[in-house]
This record gives structure tokens, sequence and C-alpha cells, in this order.
């Protein structure tokens, strides 16, 4: 497996869970105004129903485990900010990993604000990458946080991949939240 | 009484559950493999993009961080740069001598977005203005990476019309780190003697740049 395979694999989840966190707003959004956009949002929350904790789990993982593949294996050097989003995925691992083995809901109060920061930082070192005077003058020698790895699909940079995946993460500990506290 | 199914018990009307999982993890399979017919591809042979400069003399102070307020506050200030003698992407000589001319050095990294800025605004004024009389400008392409974007630094160049003669730097940045190491665009003004007169790390604005290399004329 190329790291050109690799990337465009990551690239391609990340497609996905873009396209994800898009519906679930429309329908969190549209729910509201149409009765049809309604019923397919319960549908939608029915069929992740009990799979929440997993799939976030699966998604925290994959991206642990793509972030290491890239500076353990393809020898990219994290910057400052990527450790930052490191700190806040790597734990989502480990706790969505025990709160699915105890099926316990929870975890979202704990996952929640660590993928919100992840988010937050995500975005910015993905604003500062588009815009790098925003990140300062110059690109030191060494990692600067405004220089990007790769820009797969012309616009998807590390950073980008790791906010999409802190954003489906929330996405589905707000379903579940939705879920657990309608019950 | 309600209907139910004979084999299971369970209700006729029971919904069967959708196996999440099972659909997730077939559709990230589908992604990898798909990922194995669009990510595959043979790179074009990009040349040589790092050489083997040849350095004389001492390598110049580490560019301080944060930068000095001003260019007599620099450690390197009116220390002889080290001589370079190198090749372009054509494997032509380029060089930097203190041969009498007054000279400024840009080192750039293709992969830098402040040097991606900084290329055209150069090029462009360059262009207008014709550069300044009296006075060298030479480039130097360190920290090539082939993993990183805008790679390979050669064809970087050539679109954007580059007009300053660039040396290959080596694939250990030798040249750059002789120099001081400073961020990228990194500029280091010499005199005709091969004296800093300064060093500057980031973008510059054109009327800073034009500024400088007037300064350095009359040096």
């Amino acid at each position: 497996m190329t790291y050109e395979t690799m990337r465009t694999f990551f690239a391609l989840l990340t497609v996905v869970a873009n396209a994800t966190v898009v519906v679930a707003i429309v329908l969190a959004i549209g729910g509201r105004w149409s009765e049809g956009i309604a019923s397919l949002r319960a549908r939608a929350a029915t069929s992740v129903a009990g799979h929440e904790i997993s799939l976030a789990f699966f998604v925290a993982l994959t991206a642990t485990l793509g972030s290491l593949y890239l500076s353990e294996v393809v020898h990219l050097i994290p910057c400052t900010y990527c450790w930052y989003q490191r700190i806040a995925m790597y734990p989502l691992v480990l706790l969505l990993g025990v709160a699915w083995i105890r099926k316990d809901p929870g975890i979202r109060h704990y996952a929640v604000p660590l993928a919100g920061i992840g988010l937050f930082i995500a975005s910015y070192h993905y604003l500062i990458q588009r815009v790098p005077s925003l990140g300062g003058p110059a690109c030191t020698s060494a990692v600067p946080c405004t220089a990007a790895w790769f820009y797969e699909f012309g616009y998807m940079s590390i950073p980008y991949m790791a906010g999409s995946a802190f954003a489906l993460i929330l996405v589905l500990m707000v379903t579940m939240h939705v879920r657990v506290r309608g019950t | 009484m309600s209907k139910t199914s004979q084999k299971t018990g369970q209700p006729a009307a029971a919904k069967r559950k959708v196996p999440v999982l099972a659909i997730v993890f077939v559709g990230v399979a589908a992604l990898l493999i798909a990922a194995m017919f669009l990510g595959s591809g043979s790179t074009a042979d990009a040349g040589e993009q790092t050489g083997a400069p040849v350095i004389t003399g001492e390598a110049l102070p580490e560019f301080p961080n944060p930068p000095p307020f001003s260019p007599d506050a620099d450690p390197a200030f009116g220390l002889v740069a080290p001589e370079v003698v190198g090749t372009d992407f054509e494997d032509n000589p380029v060089e930097i001598t203190h041969d009498g001319t007054p000279t400024a050095v840009i080192f750039v990294a293709h992969w830098c977005p402040h040097c991606q800025a900084e290329v055209p605004r150069v090029t462009q004024w360059l262009a207008e203005t014709g550069g300044v009389e009296g006075v060298d400008i030479v480039s130097v392409s360190s920290a090539v990476d082939d993993r990183s974007t805008n790679y390979p630094p050669s064809s970087w160049l050539a679109e954007e019309d580059w007009p300053i003669p660039v040396i290959r730097d080596d694939a250990t940045s030798s040249v750059i780190r002789a120099y001081g190491n400073g961020g990228f665009p990194y500029w280091v003004f010499l005199d005709g003697e091969g004296r800093v007169v300064a060093r500057t790390a980031g973008q510059l604005e054109t009327a800073q740049l034009e500024a400088l290399l007037i300064a350095l004329a009359g040096s």
C-alpha cells in the first residue's frame, strides 16, 4: 500500500465524514420545519441508535492510526498544532473504547469537550495553512504549522481530515445525547 | 393475542436491526479498494532537485529568534559569509562569491506558503523595475522534500518564470545552515566583500526589498 494510496484512502474517508456531518446538520435543522425531514431524521437516528459510541470509537481509532502512520511510517513531522490535535484525539480512543465496552452513554460528557477542542484547533490550523500570513511571516526550517504536507483533492490537508473526524465524533455524541435525553 | 412468528416467538412486525457496523466496515473496505485505483500512479521523474554545492568559509551564526530589532543587533552583522559554488536545475554553475559586487541571497523552500507568495511578487518587481543596478541577486532552493506540497521546486520556479539564478542546496540544506538557518523566505544581504549587512526571515514588501537593495548598492 503506497503512501499515495493511503492519502487517497484518508481523503475518501474524510469525504464520507463530511457528507455525514452535513446530512446530520441538514436533518437536524430541516426537521424543525419539515415533517418529511423530521421523519428522515428519526429514521437515521434509529438506524445508528445504540451504535453511536462504537462508531465514534472507530472514527477516533482510524484518525489516531492514520496520524501515527503519517508520522511513524511516512515520517511526516507533526507541527505544534498537530500535537495539540493529537492530545485531543488519542484519549478519545481509550475513552470511547471503554465506554463501548461498558455501554456508558455518559461518555458524551467527556467526548464532546475533547472533540470540540480538537475541532477548534484543527479549524484554526487549517485556516493558517490557507492564509499563512495569519500564522506568522516566515516558515521556520523546522516544521511550520502554516505549511501543509499535502492537499489531497486540492484542499484536504491533515488538519482538515482531523477536523472532519472531530466533527463526526461530535455529531455521533450529540445524536446519542438527543436519544438518551428523549428516553 | 398478538400475532407472533411460530419459529422465533418474535412479533411478526418486529423491525430487523440494521447491521450498522457491518455496513461501515464494508464501506471502508470499498473506499480502500477505490483508493488503490485512484491513489496509484507514477510520478514523473522530477530530476535532481538537490545538488552538491561547495561551501567555503565560516558559517554564520544562527539567525536569532525573535529576529533582531536592527541589522547591527544581528550577531552575523559585519561577518564574512561563506562562498558557495553550486549548480542550478540544469546543472549550470551558479555562485555566491565575494567579487566586489554586493549580493542579495534569497533562500526559498518549495513547500513554504510564504515563499510561494514571495516568489511571484519579487518576479513581478524585477520585471517592472529591473532590480537595483550594481546588486546581484542569487537564490537558493533549500529544504527540498518530495513528500510535501509544490514539489518539485524546479517546476515551481519555472512556472513562476523566476528570473534569479538558483543554487540547488544539498539534501541536508547545508547552504542555508551555513548562512544561519533563518525562516523561509530568508534573505541575506552581503556587501561587495561578502560581509553581512542584513538578514531577514519572512516575506518582504517590495518597497522594503528595494530599500534594502539600494542601501546595499551604496555600501
